[in-house]
């Protein structure tokens, strides 16, 4: 993320809070000053709603924490704005009244105008801001959500608990509720197999349903119905040996039809953990369009103990 | 590990069944449990949560046919498949004779499958034992649900070394005695070898 904040965000910053506060000082010398009858308390609301909106149209997967931080930071720079216009009246009227200087500077329409330049100064650093952590999306409960790496403690609270004996009558085979997990899996080996060819095509409609909403057009919902993606075999090949098959955003940008790829909201610098989001690709889709050479096996390699003769084979006696 | 009791004439070997939760494990022994005759099973033994998963093993004696004038004696056993009870898992795996690894065959439990292949080979490799010692087959369980992978991608993953293997039906018991005898017959034939070796 903080690679993202690059010389010229830092350089747009500081030429809007220059123009900011240029602009506040001279807008607090004009003679009217419209709507002074507006409560203070009303102003506070408005500026913590409007920044508050801001904070989040910029970074809609930003922490509460980091919500609150953007809000005060934005008030601190809008208060810095509002000082240094007054500080420079000052300056420039040569009175040595500042506290006039910083009254004027801080009425309804210099204070607006510091609103916009704080926003326009805080824009670049956004960045900073901490998000929430970005899930791997699977399709159904795959191992990882059922036997990762879990504590006994965090099954503890699905009711399955508690030591039952029971004989074999008294049990029927009923389900329960799937173990949770937040594991992340390792993406696998994405080397290209090599020697096979061919593509594997897949519905957009399905992959697009394992995307992250965020990027979700309603064009794009509208195209995967009607377009299909393909995706080389000899990158999903070294997969298959893993059960899995997991491709990050990033990569599925580049296998996307481009008229798909124009549908989608286009990532940002700053989006670069929406594209690290891995994906994992239904194998029911993918298994059944290989060629039987992807699946083939190497020369059977018997154990030892496989090499027994099976002639005088074990015999119970059922009913 | 197996006993021979020469006095007696009496072979005793321990069978595991291992996969992952939900495969259907405990349903293969109380298939057998169901369908052998009284006088040559014991008691099924099953310790089970409120929510019928195994919670700490199942266990079923079962008594074969003589095989040299000898008695044998199988204890089968199963394993809790969930996650967490993996120190469980490995105490039942403690002297197993044979292991027959029962895989589900719905598509969304192949990395599962996976996965509880190789805590299989982790659990015993604690023991100083491997796969290349220990014989096992591999059942493809739930052949009859609609959403199952083909079993040319489950030898793909599971078996590339293509140990026997069955498809089978637990609950219907397709497939549960065709498994059983297998590794009964190569636990038995390895017991031969290393006896005919000295080892046992």
């Amino acid at each position: 993320m903080r690679q993202d904040f690059t010389a010229i965000s830092a350089f747009s910053t500081v030429l809007a809070f220059i123009a900011g506060a240029v602009l506040c000082m001279q807008v607090s010398q004009m003679e009217a000053q419209a709507g002074a009858g507006i409560s203070m308390p009303v102003l506070w609301a408005v500026e913590a709603a409007l920044f508050g909106t801001a904070v989040y149209v910029w970074q809609s997967r930003v922490t509460v924490p980091g919500w609150l931080l953007g809000i005060a930071g934005l008030i601190g720079v809008r208060v810095a704005l509002v000082s240094a216009a007054g500080l420079m009246s000052a300056v420039m009227q040569e009175t040595a009244n500042v506290g006039v200087c910083l009254e004027e500077t801080s009425q309804l329409l210099p204070r607006a105008c510091a609103m916009v330049f704080a926003l326009m100064v805080c824009y670049p650093v956004r960045v900073f801001l901490p998000l929430r952590a970005v899930e791997i999306r699977r399709r159904g409960r795959g191992f990882a959500d059922s036997a990762a790496v879990k504590s006994a403690t965090a099954e503890a609270d699905d009711g399955d608990r508690g030591l039952l004996i029971v004989t074999v009558k008294d049990r029927t085979s009923t389900g329960t509720k799937a173990p949770r997990s937040t594991s992340r899996e390792p993406i696998p080996n994405l080397m290209a197999a090599p020697g096979l060819e061919g593509e594997i095509e897949l519905p957009l409609s399905t992959v697009l349903a394992l995307f992250p909403e965020d990027i979700l057009t309603d064009k794009a919902l509208a195209l995967g119905d009607t377009v299909s993606m393909s995706i080389p075999i000899d990158v999903i090949h070294p997969q298959l040996k893993e059960a899995q098959v997991v491709f990050s955003m990033a990569d599925f940008r580049n296998w996307l039809p481009p008229v798909m790829r124009k549908a989608l909201v286009q990532s940002g610098d700053s989006d670069i953990e929406v594209e690290n989001t891995l994906v994992l690709l239904p194998l029911e889709l993918i298994v059944p369009q290989l060629t039987p050479e992807a699946l083939e096996l190497p020369p059977p390699s018997p154990p030892p103990w496989a090499e027994v003769g099976t002639a005088e084979s074990v015999v119970f006696a059922t009913t | 590990m197996a006993s021979i009791n020469y006095a007696l004439k009496e072979i005793s070997c321990k069978v595991v069944y291992y996969g992952p939760g939900m495969c259907g494990k405990t349903t293969n022994l109380q298939y057998i449990h169901q369908h052998t005759v009284d006088d040559k099973r014991g008691n099924m033994v099953s310790l089970a949560t409120p929510g019928e998963r195994t919670l700490f093993f199942d266990f079923l004696p079962l008594e074969a046919s003589q095989i040299h004038g000898f008695r044998t004696k199988f204890q089968l056993y199963t394993v809790p498949g969930q996650v967490m009870y993996n120190s469980t898992r490995k105490l039942v795996l403690r002297g197993v004779d044979g292991v027959i690894f029962v895989c589900d065959s719905q598509w969304e439990k192949m990395r599962e499958n996976l996965e509880s292949f190789r805590n299989l080979q982790e659990n015993l490799a604690s023991y100083g034992y491997s796969l290349e010692t220990t014989p096992y087959v591999v059942q493809y369980n739930k052949r009859d649900l609609p959403n199952i992978g083909p079993t040319e991608y489950m030898q793909y993953v599971i078996n590339p070394r293509q140990v026997p293997h069955f498809e089978a039906i637990a609950i219907r018991g397709e497939g549960v005695f065709e498994t059983l005898n297998c590794i009964c017959t190569l636990v038995l034939g390895q017991m031969s070898q290393k006896q005919e070796a000295g080892a046992v």
